[in-house]
């Protein structure tokens, strides 16, 4: 795996809805660099989806980019013909979305979804895909994993269809995964071995963009943080510099706040 | 003694999977009672995949339990008449683990909200409208959004509706499926502090499921933790958390990380796979991956054994070593380096 | 008459995951332009009906308007037919009949059909199995055969014809909402109405019911179209409507012997009408499906 660097700059756009426009992302810039996980946190509604699908072109039809760039290894993916797009989504940058169910389709088993998935990008027959997708499965620590992939969806917990989608975007070995916020619903013990998977693939070269709101999982495996708020980057820093030395006052309030929570724990 | 709001006794849910001919029976619960009193928050915390969701969702009987009786305010909760089940919901609500799909795609969040204070307690319109507005206002939303419909929001602003509208009857008891989990931290901390004052208010009692170990630390007075379908350990949440006995509970306390640069906590490892709850033969459910095993934990599978006030734990290994040291997961400065 | 004989059903679109999730790139503004075109189309119709109850150009009914076979011209629009009848006044009138039994036939299928198949796939138990077992004999005989078979039975009439169409039609409506209610009863919103207060009856037709609607109405269309053309074809056939009333099927009967002959105009012009009409019941449900999503609407 070659390490593919991510340059998001001065991406801006904004929602049509019958009221008018409403501004979400204004002048978003960062960088995520190969072999590293990058970690996006920030407000509820800042905006952290919504960048993570304009890095894929997948937003919804009613989000419109004014400008920016989303440089992979120099090459404008906003400015790609859809042709071109289609076989770098999936191949080269892949996503794991937050909703993991609703991303899931409801009428199929899981593996098959894997399957076709994989079958989409690679010259591969049936029978190869799907025991890749068993695989994958069992690498993300889904125990029975040539079983569960005979399952639908609905028969799976939260936490499992969690874990599904991430082996989803794994699966064709991509130099880029977006991941929003992969381990929520996650068990902190099953957690940590998704960490550490992500870890080991970033040190094998995977450029790993983090979406979440757990700065315990930012402080352990993360090297640098974008901190967003109200649809703008406040801070972007090395995780050791935002965790030691915040400069805006929104990240002070953000350290704050989760030292609150644990609060007694310490 | 205040007064129980939820109670379930010898719950066992048993799913039927595989294909044709080749049935296995998959425990996904299996024996759990838990108990929760009004004004009282109990977490319930656990792997994921235990059953926690199922649980909750054999409590308020979406699925029905293979065995097992549930009370709701000394009522036993019954699948029929259906007329009062409904009625029984408009004491016990739940807040559901996917915000996305438990919001009806083509309701705005103005009728998602309507819906139940329509429907439970017959509300005209106009005291209707009084209510979500200040629904939406409670939960940290504005009143824009009330004409939105769920696709229009964020993840975190769709889970705030779904807390919204489990606490828009004011019921008893609210079972809460990881209600803060896409939530950043300040309102999360909102929202704990809204349950709480809610809490105080109306005395609800609070079933908590959550993987943040964090805010069971802060809102939770007892804990439950399942493993694979059962409940492993429970106890008040400061003696599970000073002294946690059962080799999971230390496992999973020890894993948390910590939001501080630089500090590394002394993980408990489990070892080997994380088994399948299909066709488990009666053992603990821990052998295999437990560094603390001896051949006696393959023989039954251990029972609750006390070993403190109100603190029972599931492993006879643990439970007979009465002078066991206090094992808090304590962090340790470590500089820079993993453990 | 094999196309009529099989009703397609590639409706049957997966259920698109709800919300936020990967949304496939689709296509811009033609959801709403072929709404647009296929209200036009069909407020012509409308039109042509409400017109044809007062004025026509010539009594539709009456022999010898004009000379017998002469083509269209600047007096007789259409041309007129064997007894000289005007065929345009012949068309215009037949809208209404035509029209009528459409809507109402269609009306009745999605109404009923619905119904039944929330019930089925909701409660499932005795209800599905006695609503599905009668389904499957019904499916065993092509849908023309069987509208025809019935019609004879039942004797001729408008209101006959309409009750056999939709007769007919429902089993696909049914089929289609059963299967949507049955791949979404377990999905959470489902739970979480119940939750909210909602009745079982309530969650299956207030909640699961209009989350469902895609594929219904977008067969409407096709139903629609294919009731059109069978209307046409019963009355081609000479069973249903009473002989006399001004048909466009019975029309494209009596013309047809004039189509190897030279007189193309008498099947030519109610054949372009039914097709019309089918056209437009077509964009309209595939506009309708767009629109009546909140997710598609902006
Ligand atoms: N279709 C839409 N129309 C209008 N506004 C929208 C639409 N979809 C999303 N938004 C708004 O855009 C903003 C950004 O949403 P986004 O999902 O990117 O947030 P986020 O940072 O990922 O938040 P969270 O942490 O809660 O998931 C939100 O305030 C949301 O309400
Ligand atoms: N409808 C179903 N059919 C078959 N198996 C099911 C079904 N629903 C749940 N299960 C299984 O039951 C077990 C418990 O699932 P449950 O959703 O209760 O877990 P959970 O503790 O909530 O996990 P998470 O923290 O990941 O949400 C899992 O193994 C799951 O696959
Ligand atoms: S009973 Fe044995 S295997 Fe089970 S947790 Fe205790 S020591 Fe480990
Ligand atoms: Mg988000
Ligand atoms: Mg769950």
């Amino acid at each position: 795996m070659s390490g593919a660097s991510l340059r998001v700059e001065g991406l801006t756009g904004h929602f049509r809805t019958r009221r008018g426009a409403v501004p979400v992302l204004d002048d978003v810039s960062f960088t995520a660099r190969a072999g590293q996980v990058t970690a996006i946190v920030g407000e509820t509604g800042s905006g952290k989806s919504l960048t993570a699908l304009s890095i894929l072109r997948i937003a919804p039809p009613e989000f419109v980019v004014e400008r920016g760039r989303v440089l992979l290894d120099e090459v404008d993916l906003l400015t790609l013909p859809e042709r071109r797009m289609r076989a770098v989504r999936g191949a080269r940058v892949s996503m794991v979305f937050q909703d993991a169910r609703a991303a899931l389709n409801p009428v199929l088993p899981v593996g098959r979804q894997l399957a076709d998935v994989c079958r989409l990008h690679r010259p591969v027959n049936r029978r190869d895909a799907e025991k890749a997708a068993v695989e994958a499965l069992a690498a993300v620590q889904i125990p029975d994993a040539a079983r569960r992939a005979r399952q639908y969806p609905h028969e799976f917990s939260g936490g499992m269809a969690q874990r599904a989608l991430i082996a989803m975007a794994l699966i064709c070995e991509p130099e880029v995964v977006v991941f929003d916020e992969p381990t929520t619903g996650l068990d902190v013990t099953i957690q940590a071995e998704i960490m550490a998977l992500i870890g080991t693939l970033t040190a094998g070269g995977l450029t790993a963009l983090l979406i979440t709101h757990d700065l315990g999982v930012v402080a352990e495996t993360c090297a640098a943080v974008v901190v967003m708020r109200d649809g703008r980057v406040v801070e972007e820093a090395s995780t050791e510099d935002v965790f030691t030395r915040p400069r805006h006052p929104y990240t002070a309030e953000l350290l704050a706040a989760s030292r609150l929570v644990e609060g007694s724990l310490a | 003694m205040t007064a129980i709001v939820l109670s379930a006794s010898g719950l066992r849910k048993h799913y039927r999977i595989g294909a044709l001919g080749d049935h296995r029976t998959l425990v996904a619960v299996d024996d759990v009672d838990l108990e929760v009193r009004a004004g009282e928050t109990v977490a319930l915390v656990g792997e994921s995949g235990s059953g926690k969701s199922t649980v909750a969702r054999c409590l308020v009987h979406l699925v029905e339990p293979t065995a097992g009786e549930v009370r709701v305010a000394g009522e036993p909760v019954r699948a029929r008449p259906v007329a009062a089940l409904t009625r029984v919901y408009r004491d016990v609500q739940m807040v559901f683990q996917d915000p996305n799909s438990s919001l009806d795609p083509r309701m705005t969040v103005r009728a998602l909200l309507a819906e139940p204070l329509r429907l439970h307690l017959r509300l005209r319109r106009r005291e209707r409208d009084d209510r979500v507005r200040e629904l939406v206002e409670m939960v940290g939303l504005r009143t824009d959004h009330l004409d939105r419909y769920p696709h229009q929001l964020s993840g975190g602003q769709r889970q705030r509706v779904g807390i919204a509208r489990a606490l828009a009857v004011r019921p008893r008891v609210v079972i809460l499926d990881e209600p803060t989990s896409s939530l950043d931290v300040s309102v999360r901390g909102q929202i704990l502090d809204l349950l709480a004052r809610v809490q105080r208010e109306l005395r609800i009692g609070y079933l908590f499921i959550t993987h943040d170990l964090a805010v069971v630390r802060r809102v939770a007075h007892r804990v439950l933790v399942m493993y694979l379908g059962g409940i492993v350990e429970q106890g008040p949440t400061g003696a599970v958390f000073a002294r946690p006995v059962h080799p999971y509970t230390r496992a999973l306390l020890s894993a948390a990380p910590v939001p501080e640069w630089g500090v590394r906590r002394e993980r408990f490892h489990l070892t080997g796979e994380i088994p399948s709850p299909v066709d488990l033969p009666d053992q603990c459910r821990l052998v295999g991956r437990c560094p603390l095993a001896v051949p006696a934990c393959a023989h039954a599978r251990p029972p609750l054994v006390p070993v403190g006030p109100g603190h029972a734990a599931a492993c006879p290994v643990e439970t007979s070593e009465p002078t066991a040291p206090p094992r808090g997961p304590g962090a340790v400065r470590a500089g820079a380096a993993p453990d | 008459m094999t196309l009529l004989d099989k009703q397609p059903s590639t409706v049957e679109a997966a259920p698109a995951p709800v919300g936020a999730g990967p949304r496939p790139a689709r296509r811009r503004g033609g959801g709403s332009l072929s709404l647009r075109v296929g209200l036009a189309l069909l407020g012509l119709y409308l039109l042509a009906a409400a017109a044809s109850a007062v004025w026509t150009p010539y009594d539709p009914r009456e022999v010898g308007a004009g000379e017998p076979y002469s083509p269209p011209d600047g007096s007789h629009w259409f041309g007129t037919d064997r007894l000289g009848t005007d065929v345009f006044s012949q068309v215009l009138a037949a809208t209404r009949l035509d029209l009528g039994i459409t809507v109402a036939a269609v009306a009745l299928a999605l109404t009923v059909g619905a119904f039944l198949g929330t019930v089925a796939g909701y409660y499932r138990g005795v209800a599905d199995g006695v609503i599905m077992r009668t389904l499957e004999v019904l499916q065993a005989f092509p849908t023309l055969l069987l509208a025809m078979l019935i019609v004879q039975a039942v004797g001729p009439g408008t209101w006959n014809v309409i009750a056999v169409l939709a007769f007919v039609g429902l089993p696909e409506y049914l089929r289609l909402a059963r299967a949507e209610i049955l791949s979404k009863r377990g999905w959470q919103f489902a739970e979480a109405a119940r939750l909210a207060g909602c009745r079982p009856w309530r969650v299956a037709f207030g909640h699961l019911l209009p989350n469902s609607t895609g594929p219904l109405l977008a067969y409407t269309s096709i139903n629609a179209a294919w009731v059109v053309l069978v209307t046409s074809s019963l009355g081609f056939l000479g069973v249903g409507i009473r002989p006399g009333e001004p048909e466009w099927g019975s029309m494209i009967s009596r013309g047809q012997s004039g189509i190897t002959s030279g007189e193309w105009w008498i099947s030519l012009f109610p054949g372009l009408a039914v097709l019309g009409l089918a056209a437009a019941f077509y964009l309209l449900g595939d506009g309708l499906n767009d629109a009546a999503d909140p997710r598609r609407r902006r």
